[in-house]
Protein backbone atom coordinates (compact mmCIF):
# COMPACT_ATOMS: atom_id res chain seq x y z
CA UNK A 1 0.00 0.00 0.00
CA UNK A 2 2.67 2.25 1.05
CA UNK A 3 4.74 1.39 -2.07
CA UNK A 4 1.92 2.41 -4.38
CA UNK A 5 1.23 5.51 -2.56
CA UNK A 6 4.92 6.50 -2.93
CA UNK A 7 4.17 5.55 -6.80
CA UNK A 8 1.27 8.07 -6.91
CA UNK A 9 2.79 10.41 -4.91
CA UNK A 10 6.21 10.77 -7.32
CA UNK A 11 3.60 10.42 -9.90
CA UNK A 12 1.69 13.68 -9.23
CA UNK A 13 4.67 15.84 -8.27
CA UNK A 14 6.34 15.08 -11.55
CA UNK A 15 2.93 15.61 -13.24
CA UNK A 16 2.92 19.21 -11.03
CA UNK A 17 6.54 19.61 -11.81
CA UNK A 18 5.73 19.93 -15.53
CA UNK A 19 2.57 21.49 -15.63
CA UNK A 20 4.41 24.52 -13.01
CA UNK A 21 7.17 24.93 -15.36
CA UNK A 22 5.34 25.02 -18.68
CA UNK A 23 3.15 27.69 -16.79
CA UNK A 24 6.29 29.71 -15.03
CA UNK A 25 8.20 29.91 -18.44
CA UNK A 26 5.01 31.01 -20.52
CA UNK A 27 4.66 33.74 -17.62
CA UNK A 28 8.41 34.89 -16.71
CA UNK A 29 8.21 35.38 -20.95
CA UNK A 30 4.54 37.06 -20.47
CA UNK A 31 5.67 39.79 -17.73
CA UNK A 32 8.73 40.42 -20.22
CA UNK A 33 5.83 41.71 -22.75
CA UNK A 34 5.36 44.60 -20.64
CA UNK A 35 7.11 47.56 -20.39
CA UNK A 36 8.96 49.28 -23.69
CA UNK A 37 7.34 49.48 -26.50
CA UNK A 38 9.76 49.41 -29.50
CA UNK A 39 8.69 51.14 -32.35
CA UNK A 40 10.03 52.71 -35.64
CA UNK A 41 8.87 55.44 -37.62
CA UNK A 42 9.35 55.75 -41.24
CA UNK A 43 9.62 58.84 -43.44
CA UNK A 44 9.30 58.16 -46.88
CA UNK A 45 9.79 61.50 -48.21
CA UNK A 46 13.72 61.06 -46.58
CA UNK A 47 14.51 58.03 -48.57
CA UNK A 48 16.23 57.85 -51.52
CA UNK A 49 16.69 54.29 -51.92
CA UNK A 50 20.08 53.97 -51.19
CA UNK A 51 19.75 50.52 -49.91
CA UNK A 52 22.26 51.27 -46.74
CA UNK A 53 19.59 49.98 -44.62
CA UNK A 54 19.64 46.87 -46.46
CA UNK A 55 23.52 46.38 -46.55
CA UNK A 56 23.55 47.22 -42.75
CA UNK A 57 21.14 44.44 -41.97
CA UNK A 58 22.63 41.48 -43.98
CA UNK A 59 25.76 42.23 -42.34
CA UNK A 60 24.99 42.88 -39.11
CA UNK A 61 22.43 39.46 -39.03
CA UNK A 62 24.24 37.97 -41.67
CA UNK A 63 20.85 37.55 -43.63
CA UNK A 64 21.48 35.08 -46.34
CA UNK A 65 21.60 36.08 -50.34
CA UNK A 66 17.91 36.39 -51.67
CA UNK A 67 15.80 36.60 -48.52
CA UNK A 68 15.66 40.12 -46.85
CA UNK A 69 15.24 41.36 -42.75
CA UNK A 70 14.19 44.40 -44.63
CA UNK A 71 13.79 45.86 -48.05
CA UNK A 72 13.38 49.50 -50.13
CA UNK A 73 10.58 49.01 -52.52
CA UNK A 74 10.55 51.32 -55.61
CA UNK A 75 7.24 52.44 -56.00
CA UNK A 76 6.00 54.64 -59.85
CA UNK A 77 3.32 57.29 -58.54
CA UNK A 78 0.47 58.00 -61.65
CA UNK A 79 2.60 61.27 -62.14
CA UNK A 80 5.46 59.92 -62.77
CA UNK A 81 7.65 60.63 -59.52
CA UNK A 82 9.37 57.77 -57.68
CA UNK A 83 9.07 57.07 -54.15
CA UNK A 84 11.41 54.46 -51.71
CA UNK A 85 9.46 52.81 -49.36
CA UNK A 86 11.68 50.68 -46.97
CA UNK A 87 9.42 47.93 -45.11
CA UNK A 88 10.35 45.21 -42.42
CA UNK A 89 8.96 43.39 -39.59
CA UNK A 90 5.84 45.51 -38.17
CA UNK A 91 6.84 43.76 -34.76
CA UNK A 92 2.83 43.97 -34.29
CA UNK A 93 0.89 44.46 -31.03
CA UNK A 94 -1.38 41.68 -32.50
CA UNK A 95 1.04 39.41 -34.29
CA UNK A 96 -0.72 37.08 -37.02
CA UNK A 97 2.47 35.11 -37.27
CA UNK A 98 2.14 34.26 -33.64
CA UNK A 99 -1.17 32.35 -33.78
CA UNK A 100 -0.87 29.63 -35.94
CA UNK A 101 3.12 28.73 -34.48
CA UNK A 102 2.91 25.38 -33.72
CA UNK A 103 5.25 24.80 -31.32
CA UNK A 104 5.63 28.96 -29.60
CA UNK A 105 8.98 29.09 -31.22
CA UNK A 106 7.41 32.46 -32.38
CA UNK A 107 6.81 34.80 -29.75
CA UNK A 108 6.17 38.05 -28.58
CA UNK A 109 9.53 38.85 -26.49
CA UNK A 110 10.49 41.47 -24.14
CA UNK A 111 9.11 44.91 -25.00
CA UNK A 112 6.59 43.43 -27.33
CA UNK A 113 9.23 42.47 -30.11
CA UNK A 114 8.29 39.21 -32.04
CA UNK A 115 10.83 37.16 -31.83
CA UNK A 116 11.76 33.63 -33.17
CA UNK A 117 13.42 30.94 -31.18
CA UNK A 118 15.65 29.11 -33.54
CA UNK A 119 15.84 26.30 -31.28
CA UNK A 120 12.05 25.31 -31.54
CA UNK A 121 10.87 26.32 -34.79
CA UNK A 122 10.46 23.13 -36.82
CA UNK A 123 9.83 25.17 -40.18
CA UNK A 124 6.74 24.39 -41.06
CA UNK A 125 6.03 28.00 -42.67
CA UNK A 126 2.92 28.47 -40.86
CA UNK A 127 4.16 32.04 -39.85
CA UNK A 128 5.88 32.70 -42.85
CA UNK A 129 2.09 32.48 -44.57
CA UNK A 130 0.67 34.34 -42.09
CA UNK A 131 2.80 37.13 -42.03
CA UNK A 132 0.61 39.89 -44.08
CA UNK A 133 3.86 41.76 -44.98
CA UNK A 134 6.30 39.73 -46.07
CA UNK A 135 8.70 40.00 -43.46
CA UNK A 136 9.61 36.46 -42.57
CA UNK A 137 11.39 33.61 -44.55
CA UNK A 138 13.49 30.31 -43.77
CA UNK A 139 17.04 31.11 -43.45
CA UNK A 140 18.35 28.83 -45.58
CA UNK A 141 21.61 28.28 -43.32
CA UNK A 142 19.51 27.27 -40.16
CA UNK A 143 15.97 25.81 -41.70
CA UNK A 144 13.74 27.57 -39.55
CA UNK A 145 11.72 31.17 -40.19
CA UNK A 146 13.76 34.42 -39.46
CA UNK A 147 12.64 38.24 -39.75
CA UNK A 148 13.92 41.34 -37.71
CA UNK A 149 14.54 41.20 -34.26
CA UNK A 150 14.67 45.39 -34.35
CA UNK A 151 18.59 44.26 -33.56
CA UNK A 152 17.41 43.60 -30.22
CA UNK A 153 21.32 42.52 -29.42
CA UNK A 154 21.95 46.39 -29.88
CA UNK A 155 19.54 48.10 -28.38
CA UNK A 156 19.53 46.76 -25.18
CA UNK A 157 23.85 48.63 -25.13
CA UNK A 158 22.23 51.52 -26.13
CA UNK A 159 22.87 51.15 -29.47
CA UNK A 160 20.43 51.96 -32.54
CA UNK A 161 19.27 48.91 -34.84
CA UNK A 162 21.67 48.39 -37.89
CA UNK A 163 19.77 50.11 -40.34
CA UNK A 164 18.51 52.90 -38.37
CA UNK A 165 22.43 53.60 -38.18
CA UNK A 166 23.21 53.27 -40.97
CA UNK A 167 20.35 55.37 -42.67
CA UNK A 168 22.01 58.75 -44.05
CA UNK A 169 19.32 60.51 -44.17
CA UNK A 170 17.54 59.71 -40.97
CA UNK A 171 14.51 58.43 -42.55
CA UNK A 172 14.44 55.76 -39.90
CA UNK A 173 13.61 56.65 -36.30
CA UNK A 174 13.28 54.33 -33.54
CA UNK A 175 12.54 54.59 -30.37
CA UNK A 176 10.44 53.60 -26.75
CA UNK A 177 6.79 55.02 -27.93
CA UNK A 178 5.63 54.35 -24.69
CA UNK A 179 7.55 56.91 -23.66
CA UNK A 180 5.90 60.74 -24.11
CA UNK A 181 9.49 62.26 -24.66
CA UNK A 182 10.94 60.28 -26.89
CA UNK A 183 11.41 60.93 -30.87
CA UNK A 184 9.50 58.31 -32.07
CA UNK A 185 6.30 59.11 -29.70
CA UNK A 186 6.72 63.06 -30.60
CA UNK A 187 6.53 62.51 -34.73
CA UNK A 188 3.98 59.86 -34.88
CA UNK A 189 1.75 62.53 -32.31
CA UNK A 190 3.11 65.35 -34.89
CA UNK A 191 2.81 63.70 -38.21
CA UNK A 192 0.02 62.24 -39.87
CA UNK A 193 1.40 58.79 -40.12
CA UNK A 194 -0.12 55.53 -41.14
CA UNK A 195 0.27 51.82 -40.96
CA UNK A 196 0.66 48.82 -43.47
CA UNK A 197 -2.69 46.89 -43.92
CA UNK A 198 -4.68 48.69 -41.13
CA UNK A 199 -7.32 46.34 -42.31
CA UNK A 200 -5.51 43.19 -41.18
CA UNK A 201 -5.83 43.78 -37.17
CA UNK A 202 -2.29 43.36 -36.39
CA UNK A 203 -1.49 46.87 -35.34
CA UNK A 204 1.88 47.24 -36.60
CA UNK A 205 4.41 49.05 -34.97
CA UNK A 206 6.31 51.15 -37.81
CA UNK A 207 4.84 54.39 -38.55
CA UNK A 208 5.05 56.04 -42.01
CA UNK A 209 4.86 59.12 -43.52
CA UNK A 210 3.93 60.27 -46.46
CA UNK A 211 2.97 56.29 -47.24
CA UNK A 212 1.52 56.38 -50.75
CA UNK A 213 -1.45 54.18 -51.60
CA UNK A 214 0.00 52.07 -53.99
CA UNK A 215 2.63 50.77 -51.10
CA UNK A 216 0.61 50.34 -48.84
CA UNK A 217 -1.18 47.13 -49.55
CA UNK B 1 11.70 47.18 -61.09
CA UNK B 2 8.87 46.20 -61.09
CA UNK B 3 6.63 43.88 -58.68
CA UNK B 4 4.80 40.86 -59.96
CA UNK B 5 1.02 41.03 -58.69
CA UNK B 6 -1.40 38.59 -57.17
CA UNK B 7 -5.21 39.13 -57.05
CA UNK B 8 -4.45 41.05 -53.58
CA UNK B 9 -1.45 42.83 -53.40
CA UNK B 10 2.17 42.73 -54.97
CA UNK B 11 4.42 39.96 -54.23
CA UNK B 12 7.00 41.03 -50.93
CA UNK B 13 10.64 40.11 -52.48
CA UNK B 14 10.98 37.15 -49.88
CA UNK B 15 7.77 35.55 -50.95
CA UNK B 16 9.63 35.17 -53.93
CA UNK B 17 12.50 33.68 -52.27
CA UNK B 18 9.90 31.39 -50.12
CA UNK B 19 7.09 31.04 -52.45
CA UNK B 20 3.34 31.54 -52.38
CA UNK B 21 2.58 27.49 -52.06
CA UNK B 22 2.20 26.71 -48.54
CA UNK B 23 2.85 23.10 -49.41
CA UNK B 24 2.08 21.57 -45.77
CA UNK B 25 -1.41 22.38 -46.90
CA UNK B 26 -0.97 20.43 -50.27
CA UNK B 27 0.59 17.41 -48.48
CA UNK B 28 -0.87 17.02 -45.46
CA UNK B 29 -4.45 17.66 -47.02
CA UNK B 30 -4.95 15.73 -50.14
CA UNK B 31 -4.94 12.08 -49.77
CA UNK B 32 -4.49 10.58 -46.22
CA UNK B 33 -6.50 13.07 -44.14
CA UNK B 34 -9.30 12.99 -46.83
CA UNK B 35 -9.12 8.31 -46.67
CA UNK B 36 -9.00 8.59 -42.92
CA UNK B 37 -11.79 11.38 -42.19
CA UNK B 38 -14.12 10.27 -45.16
CA UNK B 39 -13.99 6.57 -43.82
CA UNK B 40 -14.19 7.97 -39.88
CA UNK B 41 -17.69 9.85 -41.06
CA UNK B 42 -18.71 6.46 -42.63
CA UNK B 43 -18.04 4.42 -40.07
CA UNK B 44 -19.33 6.38 -37.67
CA UNK B 45 -22.80 7.11 -39.50
CA UNK B 46 -22.75 3.22 -40.06
CA UNK B 47 -22.90 2.58 -36.40
CA UNK B 48 -24.99 4.90 -35.83
CA UNK B 49 -27.52 4.16 -38.66
CA UNK B 50 -26.92 0.11 -37.57
CA UNK B 51 -28.02 -1.35 -40.94
CA UNK B 52 -28.03 -1.24 -43.97
CA UNK B 53 -25.07 -1.37 -46.32
CA UNK B 54 -22.93 1.14 -44.18
CA UNK B 55 -22.97 -1.50 -41.50
CA UNK B 56 -21.94 -4.27 -43.73
CA UNK B 57 -18.75 -2.23 -44.90
CA UNK B 58 -17.91 -0.80 -41.26
CA UNK B 59 -15.37 -3.75 -40.52
CA UNK B 60 -13.25 -2.54 -43.83
CA UNK B 61 -14.00 1.36 -43.33
CA UNK B 62 -12.80 0.93 -39.83
CA UNK B 63 -9.53 -0.65 -40.97
CA UNK B 64 -9.17 1.77 -43.92
CA UNK B 65 -9.53 4.50 -41.40
CA UNK B 66 -7.16 3.39 -38.98
CA UNK B 67 -4.27 2.33 -41.49
CA UNK B 68 -4.65 5.60 -42.76
CA UNK B 69 -5.28 7.61 -39.72
CA UNK B 70 -2.10 6.24 -37.88
CA UNK B 71 0.06 7.24 -40.51
CA UNK B 72 -1.29 10.69 -42.26
CA UNK B 73 1.43 12.83 -39.66
CA UNK B 74 3.69 11.79 -41.30
CA UNK B 75 3.10 13.51 -44.59
CA UNK B 76 3.98 16.76 -43.42
CA UNK B 77 6.77 15.62 -42.48
CA UNK B 78 8.24 15.75 -46.18
CA UNK B 79 7.65 19.34 -45.47
CA UNK B 80 8.93 20.71 -42.70
CA UNK B 81 12.39 22.47 -42.64
CA UNK B 82 13.50 20.47 -39.55
CA UNK B 83 11.48 17.49 -40.04
CA UNK B 84 13.54 16.09 -36.57
CA UNK B 85 12.19 18.77 -34.69
CA UNK B 86 8.61 17.55 -35.69
CA UNK B 87 8.01 15.91 -32.05
CA UNK B 88 8.37 19.58 -30.61
CA UNK B 89 4.79 19.91 -31.46
CA UNK B 90 3.75 17.44 -29.17
CA UNK B 91 6.45 18.65 -27.02
CA UNK B 92 5.59 22.29 -26.63
CA UNK B 93 1.89 22.57 -28.29
CA UNK B 94 0.74 25.86 -29.26
CA UNK B 95 -2.42 25.54 -27.17
CA UNK B 96 -2.91 27.84 -24.22
CA UNK B 97 -2.86 31.78 -25.15
CA UNK B 98 -0.55 34.39 -22.83
CA UNK B 99 0.31 37.47 -23.35
CA UNK B 100 3.56 35.95 -25.14
CA UNK B 101 2.01 33.35 -26.88
CA UNK B 102 -1.52 35.01 -28.18
CA UNK B 103 -3.87 32.71 -29.99
CA UNK B 104 -3.93 29.03 -30.14
CA UNK B 105 -2.27 27.38 -33.11
CA UNK B 106 -4.90 24.69 -35.28
CA UNK B 107 -1.25 22.57 -36.17
CA UNK B 108 -0.58 21.63 -32.34
CA UNK B 109 -4.38 21.39 -31.19
CA UNK B 110 -4.93 19.21 -34.58
CA UNK B 111 -1.73 17.29 -34.19
CA UNK B 112 -1.90 17.14 -29.86
CA UNK B 113 -5.89 16.77 -29.66
CA UNK B 114 -7.66 15.65 -32.70
CA UNK B 115 -5.25 13.17 -33.95
CA UNK B 116 -4.75 11.07 -30.45
CA UNK B 117 -8.62 11.19 -30.32
CA UNK B 118 -9.29 9.89 -33.55
CA UNK B 119 -7.47 7.04 -33.25
CA UNK B 120 -8.49 6.58 -29.92
CA UNK B 121 -12.04 6.56 -31.01
CA UNK B 122 -11.27 4.35 -33.65
CA UNK B 123 -9.81 1.60 -32.07
CA UNK B 124 -12.73 2.22 -29.21
CA UNK B 125 -15.34 1.11 -32.24
CA UNK B 126 -13.47 -1.40 -32.95
CA UNK B 127 -13.42 -2.99 -29.88
CA UNK B 128 -17.19 -2.32 -28.98
CA UNK B 129 -18.39 -3.31 -32.27
CA UNK B 130 -16.12 -5.91 -33.77
CA UNK B 131 -14.93 -7.53 -30.69
CA UNK B 132 -17.93 -7.52 -28.55
CA UNK B 133 -20.25 -7.44 -31.06
CA UNK B 134 -22.20 -4.25 -29.33
CA UNK B 135 -24.20 -2.95 -32.26
CA UNK B 136 -26.92 -0.67 -31.23
CA UNK B 137 -25.68 -0.05 -27.69
CA UNK B 138 -25.11 3.44 -26.53
CA UNK B 139 -21.42 3.12 -25.82
CA UNK B 140 -21.14 2.36 -29.54
CA UNK B 141 -23.82 5.16 -30.47
CA UNK B 142 -21.64 7.72 -28.55
CA UNK B 143 -18.06 6.37 -29.79
CA UNK B 144 -19.89 6.26 -33.44
CA UNK B 145 -20.97 10.27 -32.92
CA UNK B 146 -17.51 11.20 -31.58
CA UNK B 147 -16.22 9.90 -34.44
CA UNK B 148 -18.47 11.31 -37.02
CA UNK B 149 -17.73 14.77 -35.15
CA UNK B 150 -13.87 14.37 -35.36
CA UNK B 151 -13.77 13.18 -38.87
CA UNK B 152 -15.95 15.99 -39.69
CA UNK B 153 -13.76 18.48 -38.51
CA UNK B 154 -10.76 16.33 -39.82
CA UNK B 155 -12.37 16.44 -43.45
CA UNK B 156 -12.12 20.61 -43.07
CA UNK B 157 -8.61 20.50 -41.93
CA UNK B 158 -7.10 22.17 -45.34
CA UNK B 159 -10.02 24.85 -45.22
CA UNK B 160 -9.76 25.67 -41.49
CA UNK B 161 -5.84 25.87 -41.79
CA UNK B 162 -6.61 28.30 -44.12
CA UNK B 163 -9.03 30.37 -42.16
CA UNK B 164 -7.56 30.50 -38.80
CA UNK B 165 -3.94 31.12 -40.70
CA UNK B 166 -4.97 33.84 -42.85
CA UNK B 167 -8.57 34.79 -42.06
CA UNK B 168 -8.92 37.41 -44.74
CA UNK B 169 -8.54 34.32 -46.94
CA UNK B 170 -11.96 32.94 -45.89
CA UNK B 171 -13.53 35.33 -48.67
CA UNK B 172 -10.97 35.02 -51.38
CA UNK B 173 -11.14 33.04 -54.81
CA UNK B 174 -12.54 29.77 -54.27
CA UNK B 175 -12.20 29.54 -50.59
CA UNK B 176 -15.51 29.97 -49.08
CA UNK B 177 -16.91 27.36 -50.65
CA UNK B 178 -13.55 25.03 -49.71
CA UNK B 179 -15.03 23.30 -46.69
CA UNK B 180 -17.87 21.60 -48.22
CA UNK B 181 -15.74 20.61 -51.18
CA UNK B 182 -13.09 19.03 -49.03
CA UNK B 183 -15.49 17.35 -46.49
CA UNK B 184 -17.44 16.08 -50.39
CA UNK B 185 -14.24 15.01 -51.57
CA UNK B 186 -13.12 13.08 -48.44
CA UNK B 187 -16.32 10.89 -48.11
CA UNK B 188 -16.40 9.98 -51.71
CA UNK B 189 -12.55 9.39 -52.25
CA UNK B 190 -13.20 7.12 -48.76
CA UNK B 191 -15.87 5.36 -50.96
CA UNK B 192 -13.73 4.80 -53.96
CA UNK B 193 -10.84 3.21 -51.68
CA UNK B 194 -13.13 0.75 -49.74
CA UNK B 195 -14.00 -0.10 -53.53
CA UNK B 196 -10.48 -0.47 -54.63
CA UNK B 197 -10.25 -2.99 -51.85
CA UNK B 198 -13.03 -4.78 -52.34
CA UNK B 199 -12.09 -5.47 -55.76
CA UNK B 200 -8.33 -6.18 -55.24
CA UNK B 201 -9.25 -8.49 -51.99
CA UNK B 202 -12.60 -10.33 -53.40
CA UNK B 203 -11.11 -10.31 -56.83
CA UNK B 204 -14.89 -8.73 -57.47
CA UNK B 205 -17.50 -6.71 -55.43
CA UNK B 206 -21.09 -7.68 -55.91
CA UNK B 207 -24.23 -4.94 -56.51
CA UNK B 208 -25.50 -4.74 -53.57
CA UNK B 209 -22.15 -3.39 -51.97
CA UNK B 210 -21.09 -1.56 -55.39
CA UNK B 211 -23.94 0.36 -56.05
CA UNK B 212 -24.30 2.21 -52.85
CA UNK B 213 -20.14 2.95 -52.87
CA UNK B 214 -20.60 4.44 -56.52
CA UNK B 215 -23.34 6.04 -55.63
CA UNK B 216 -21.68 7.70 -53.27
CA UNK B 217 -18.96 8.50 -55.68
CA UNK B 218 -21.12 10.26 -58.22
CA UNK B 219 -22.83 12.38 -55.29
CA UNK B 220 -19.80 13.47 -54.13
CA UNK B 221 -17.86 13.70 -57.32
CA UNK B 222 -21.37 15.66 -58.65
CA UNK B 223 -21.32 17.86 -55.71
CA UNK B 224 -18.11 19.07 -56.03
CA UNK B 225 -18.26 19.97 -59.68
CA UNK B 226 -21.08 21.99 -59.16
CA UNK B 227 -19.55 24.00 -56.07
CA UNK B 228 -16.78 24.41 -58.04
CA UNK B 229 -18.45 25.82 -61.30
CA UNK B 230 -20.40 27.94 -58.52
CA UNK B 231 -16.99 29.43 -57.02
CA UNK B 232 -15.76 30.27 -60.27
CA UNK B 233 -19.37 31.49 -60.95
CA UNK B 234 -19.47 33.76 -58.22
CA UNK B 235 -16.03 35.16 -58.90
CA UNK B 236 -16.80 36.30 -62.68
CA UNK B 237 -20.07 37.87 -61.05
CA UNK B 238 -17.63 39.95 -58.64
CA UNK B 239 -14.37 40.20 -60.58
CA UNK B 240 -15.26 40.05 -64.76
CA UNK B 241 -12.76 42.68 -66.14
CA UNK B 242 -10.89 43.60 -63.39
CA UNK B 243 -6.89 42.36 -63.19
CA UNK B 244 -7.90 40.31 -60.14
CA UNK B 245 -9.82 38.74 -62.19
CA UNK B 246 -6.98 37.63 -65.57
CA UNK B 247 -4.32 36.81 -62.90
CA UNK B 248 -6.87 34.49 -61.14
CA UNK B 249 -7.46 33.16 -64.39
CA UNK B 250 -3.38 32.90 -65.68
CA UNK B 251 -2.91 31.29 -61.94
CA UNK B 252 -5.58 28.65 -61.59
CA UNK B 253 -7.47 28.31 -64.51
CA UNK B 254 -5.33 25.47 -65.74
CA UNK B 255 -5.36 23.53 -62.15
CA UNK B 256 -9.32 24.16 -61.98
CA UNK B 257 -9.73 22.33 -65.36
CA UNK B 258 -7.35 19.44 -64.84
CA UNK B 259 -9.71 18.92 -61.31
CA UNK B 260 -12.78 19.37 -63.59
CA UNK B 261 -11.29 16.50 -65.82
CA UNK B 262 -10.26 14.51 -63.31
CA UNK B 263 -13.99 14.87 -61.23
CA UNK B 264 -16.00 13.95 -64.29
CA UNK B 265 -13.97 11.19 -65.24
CA UNK B 266 -14.09 9.68 -61.62
CA UNK B 267 -18.30 10.42 -61.95
CA UNK B 268 -18.37 8.64 -65.59
CA UNK B 269 -16.05 5.45 -63.96
CA UNK B 270 -18.67 5.57 -60.74
CA UNK B 271 -21.33 5.58 -62.73
CA UNK B 272 -20.58 2.66 -65.31
CA UNK B 273 -19.78 0.96 -61.85
CA UNK B 274 -23.45 1.64 -60.66
CA UNK B 275 -24.90 0.75 -63.94
CA UNK B 276 -23.12 -2.44 -64.31
CA UNK B 277 -24.13 -3.55 -60.84
CA UNK B 278 -20.63 -5.55 -60.18
CA UNK B 279 -17.28 -5.29 -60.18
CA UNK B 280 -14.83 -8.30 -61.17
CA UNK B 281 -10.98 -8.28 -62.21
Amino acid sequence: MSSVSRREFVKVAASALVVATVLSASKSRSEEVRGRRWAMFIDVTKCYGCMACVVACAAENNVPIGVFRTWVERHVLPGGSVVFVPKQCNHCDNPPCVKPCPTGATYRGRDGLILVDPGKCIGCGACIVACPYGARYFNPLTGVADKCTFCDHRIYLGRLPACVEACPTRARVFGDLSDPHSEVRKLVDRLQSKVLKPETGAEPQIYYYALPEVASR
Amino acid sequence: MSYPSYPHGYMYPNEVAVGLTWLPVIVTYMLFISIASGSAILVGLGVLLNSGILRRLTPLLLMISLATGLVFLLGPLADLRRPERAVYIFLYPHVIPSEAYPGVSLIALMAGLMWPLLVILLVALWYLVLRRNMWGSIPARVVALALTLVGLVWSTYFALLLFTTIPVLSTYNLAPLLPIESFVESVALASSIALLALVIHHRGVEASLARPLSFIVIAGGLTFIVLRFFGVFRLHVYLTGSPSMQIFMEAFSGLNILTLILSVISVLLAIHVYLRGSVSR
